[in-house]
């Protein structure tokens, strides 16, 4: 019941998400911006449902996934640059000096290609980076503070690389693979890209299902729990993690080419260390270690932030979701789905068991509020 | 070399950490099918001599050769801990060190001798011998009824009884058992001997542990360190009746008694 | 030419140390990975900027270039204030979870920004270098502004106390005690819960002074603490954790490294590579610089 329960949690989603088009069509939805971010909540769960893979079960965190997810998204984001400029070069590279296309950009001038490199690129990177730092046994939170820096690096260069990829202002006024998304002219269009965006969604979700229902993922679980008693069970656990890094960059990579589509633009803020950290904080909200978990926190923060963080709100936003993502690590380790899972059966049994007066007068309004978003999410 | 009789030969082992010597010139051999104890007071060497066969630990000079069954010597020394037990050399460490958050069987899958490889542990599933192996072995350890609990929620003895489980599925030629008995009553640590002694018909056991009766019970051989160095080495009752072991150690163990 | 390399050189290791000096308490001593730590040098930078407006509104004019001297305390103790909340309302939960603590205290370093940005607004506000510190020394065709020489000043002092808290104070000697072995210090007595509390709240008081000197250094905003904090963790690693000497070496190697490689490339890719260079280093060393090995295996 237990593992169904997750499959069926998802399986609504899903109705739900598959609907979300249709209640636009329907005039349920007005205005088809709200379609648009909620495809880009597709792509936030895809990146987080890689984190949770790395992070979750294997407990490696990693503060440096939104570099993954820019790699993804840049590859792409030139993809459909190029296709508007029929393959000359950009403005940006013209201001920036250059006379012709630069070598790594002509690698993404068609769409084969795009879709082989857009994932080919990131996962060297990351398994240059894994290799070495997990053969080294390079962990914990020493893994945390270099993947930080890493990412800090990286973005460094990214930026004074300007010629290259447009500096600070990234690449800007794309169409999807589908055409522009943009207006009611061009719903078809939209409506073809969040589909497919849809189907990527349940692909990814399946085989990270699959692959911790697998021996493979007991291992995952016995690397966070007992790392050196990994290895001495013959098992060559910096493969492992080596595999599960790259593994994930790869599911990061390919959520920032949806992301970018839905987007119509890409800046070097999407692979910072506080975007990063942001992906871990979906997670851990949702619940960290059950890929549902994953999904559901990247859908309730970010739908949260959508609605609370116009004009006023945006301050009393971050508020919210510092406090919650504190009061998550220090009270609800296992998030949404722990509180429904464990901590909800636990206090009513206590409720029946003692109905005494000594109830605690905290806990209690957390989970109220906490309860709310995930029902909100569910219905 | 070795005769056809030694499952493993501890070459002029030492180990050096900063300033510390924690091992001087160990020298010993291990023959097949027997148990033999390494005893000492604390500081005596005996887990860092542990670490060293299974990998953990790099020996500043010496070597560590073992003798699988029918086949050529392989130096232990060197090689990474995965690929040691890979080889076929056990260890089970002093904390019970189970996987919490894995249930009895998921634990004991994790063991099994094949599938160490990330892909075949993503497309292949357990044969049914091995399936049986693992209900044989937790029949033995006395689990068998705990198959699907958290292993994170067996008591205390329970768990050292997994790991123990965990060494035997894993089928190896040599295992290391670092106090087996540690937090158990009389009769847990009786059978425990039991077990070891039927076992040993399979595989080499090499065991460290303080408990003078379970010495006794199961020994075939005992090496006693002491400050790093081998004191002595021989059977149990030579052992009890030497005076320097008496004078470091069992004499002191006997007024604590 | 050599000599203005140096002294950039020590200009930027005094910074990136003054950002890690408290990181090597909070992290290295009690191994708690304080994300917030940025905030805390903002707290301190703010703080400055508070006490400056209040001179000018209360002070008379010949004594204005005062207010910086009394910012430092200032600094000190408020970061000090809110590094013993922190302790105790967050931190003090979460010992022995190091990744926990380092999730804990993000969700904390959001709210302190938005907490800058509701208080002073969302553009950066400018700290006035007090009149003592304006020119510099100049020797031959070469200037060392006293900007820099007191930024220097600030950390070799930093450095002083600390260690004269750490090493020959009564209560470092609790604090080290406790480090080490918690429940062996317990049983000897010493309040622990008190012990933890104090030193966190000393290691976020330093970055208060910390923030008191990147004031000069340009406009304060929100964002202020993020850019020392990548310098700052990468400092005490490097330096290996729990070792005030490693700490000094680690940002002399970051700091003077930085300057060299500007001379052939741009600061941030100089920067970058420095970085780079580190990381590279860090595989063969993990451990950092200066390890303190024990015979405890894991």
């Amino acid at each position: 019941m237990k593992k169904h329960g997750e499959n069926i949690s998802f399986a609504v989603i899903v109705i739900i998400l598959a609907l979300v088009p249709l209640l636009l069509q329907f005039g349920a939805i007005s205005g088809g911006s709200t379609v648009i971010f909620i495809g880009k909540c597709m792509a936030y769960a895809i990146v987080a449902i890689g984190i949770d893979l790395i992070w979750g079960y294997t407990g490696i965190l990693s503060l440096g996934h939104g570099l993954y997810f820019a790699l993804g998204a840049y590859g792409m984001a030139m993809y459909l640059k190029l296709v508007s400029t029929n393959g000359q070069i950009t403005d940006f590279m013209h201001i920036g000096g250059l006379k012709e296309l630069p070598f790594i950009w002509t690698l993404f001038d068609n769409l084969p290609m795009t879709l082989l490199f857009m994932i080919l690129i990131p996962a060297v990177v990351a398994f240059i980076i894994g290799y070495f730092i997990f053969k080294n046994r390079v962990k914990g939170v020493y893994f945390s503070i270099i993947s930080q820096a890493l990412t800090w690096a990286f973005y460094s260069v990214f930026i004074a690389l300007s010629p290259y990829t447009n500096g600070n202002v990234g690449i800007t006024e794309i169409k999807s693979l589908f055409g522009s998304v943009k207006g009611d002219a061009n719903r078809a269009n939209m409506f073809m890209l969040f589909y497919v965006s849809l189907i990527v969604l349940i692909l990814v979700y399946v085989v990270a299902k699959f692959l911790v229902s697998r021996k493979f993922g007991k291992i995952l679980v016995a690397i966070r729990d007992g790392e050196n008693r990994t290895y001495f069970s013959g098992y060559k656990v910096s493969m492992y993690k080596t595999f599960v890094y790259v593994l994930s960059a790869i599911i990061a990579a390919i959520a920032g080419a949806i992301f970018v589509n839905f987007n119509g633009s890409i800046t070097p803020s999407e692979m910072t260390i506080e975007a990063s950290i942001m992906m871990v904080i979906w997670v851990a909200v949702g619940g960290r270690g059950t890929i549902i978990g994953a999904v559901i926190g990247a859908f309730v923060i970010n739908l949260c932030e959508y609605n609370l963080s116009s004009g006023n709100l945006v301050e009393i936003w971050q508020y919210i979701i510092g406090s919650v993502f504190c009061l998550t690590i220090l009270f609800f380790k296992g998030g949404l789905v722990g509180l429904v899972r464990e901590q909800i059966p636990a206090l009513i049994a206590k409720f029946k068991s003692n109905n005494t007066k000594n109830k605690i007068t905290k806990k209690p309004t957390v989970t109220k509020l906490n309860t709310k978003k995930g029902g909100l999410n569910h219905g | 070399m070795a005769n056809a009789n030694t499952v493993l030969d501890i070459r002029q082992i030492s180990v050096c950490f900063d300033e510390f010597q924690a091992l001087t010139d160990i020298n010993t051999k291990i023959r097949r099918n027997t148990i033999h104890f390494f005893i000492g007071p604390n500081g005596a060497g005996k887990t860092t001599l542990l670490d060293i066969i299974c990998g953990k630990t790099k020996p500043t000079t010496g070597k560590v050769i073992f003798f699988p069954q029918g086949k050529n010597g392989i130096l232990l020394t060197g090689l990474k801990e995965y690929q040691i037990v890979r080889y076929g050399v056990g260890r089970k460490f002093q904390v019970p060190s189970v996987f919490v958050n894995l249930t009895v069987e998921e634990n004991m899958i994790l063991s099994l001798k094949s599938n160490k490889g990330i892909f075949s542990s993503i497309f292949n599933k357990p044969s049914t011998e091995e399936h049986h192996e693992i209900r044989r072995v937790l029949e033995k350890v006395d689990l068998i009824d705990k198959l699907n609990f958290r292993a994170g929620a067996l008591a205390h003895g329970e768990k050292q009884w997994l790991e123990i489980g965990m060494q035997l599925v894993q089928k190896p030629e040599l295992i290391m058992l670092d106090e087996p008995a540690a937090g158990m009553g009389k009769p847990e640590t009786f059978k425990t001997g039991e077990i070891l002694k039927e076992i040993k018909k399979e595989c080499t056991i090499i065991v460290i542990e303080h408990d003078m009766e379970f010495v006794k019970q199961v020994a075939d051989t005992v090496t006693v360190l002491h400050e790093g160095k081998m004191l002595k080495e021989g059977h149990i009752d030579d052992i009890l009746n030497d005076e320097v072991v008496q004078s470091v150690y069992l004499g002191r163990s006997k007024k604590n008694d | 030419m050599f000599i203005n390399t140096l002294f950039n050189g020590m200009s930027l290791t005094s910074i990136i140390l003054l950002a890690s000096l408290g990181l090597s308490i909070t992290f290295g001593l009690m191994r708690v990975i304080n994300m917030a730590h940025g905030e805390f040098l903002m707290i301190g930078a703010y703080t400055t900027y508070v006490v400056q407006m209040v001179f000018s509104k209360l002070v008379p004019e010949q004594f204005q270039s005062w207010y910086y001297i009394a910012s430092i305390p200032t600094a000190f103790v408020v970061a000090f204030l809110f590094g013993s909340l922190l302790e105790k309302v967050v931190i003090s939960r979460l010992y022995g979870r190091e990744i926990d603590s380092l999730l804990a205290t993000f969700g904390i370093s959001l709210i302190l920004q938005q907490l800058a940005r509701s208080i002073f607004g969302t553009q950066g506000v400018n700290v006035k270098a007090p009149d003592f510190l304006f020119g510099g020394i100049t020797i031959g065709n070469l200037t060392f502004s006293y900007n820099r020489l007191f930024i220097i000043f600030s950390v070799v002092m930093c450095i002083v106390i600390m260690w004269y808290i750490m090493y020959r104070s009564g209560f470092g000697k609790q604090m080290r005690a406790v480090m080490q072995n918690r429940n062996m210090a317990q049983c000897m007595g010493i309040n622990s819960r008190r012990v933890d509390n104090l030193t966190f709240a000393i290691g976020s008081g330093i970055a208060g002074i910390a923030g008191c000197s990147i004031s000069l250094l340009g406009s304060v905003d929100s964002t202020v603490g993020q850019s020392y904090i990548v310098y700052a963790f990468m400092v005490v690693v490097l330096g290996g954790v729990g070792n005030l000497k490693g700490s000094v070496i680690g940002a002399c190697i970051i700091g003077f490294a930085s300057i060299f490689a500007e001379n052939y490339t741009s600061a941030t890719i100089a920067k970058a590579i420095v970085l780079f260079i580190v990381i590279l280093f860090l595989q063969k060393r993990p451990q950092g610089l200066f390890v303190v090995r024990t015979r405890e295996l894991d």
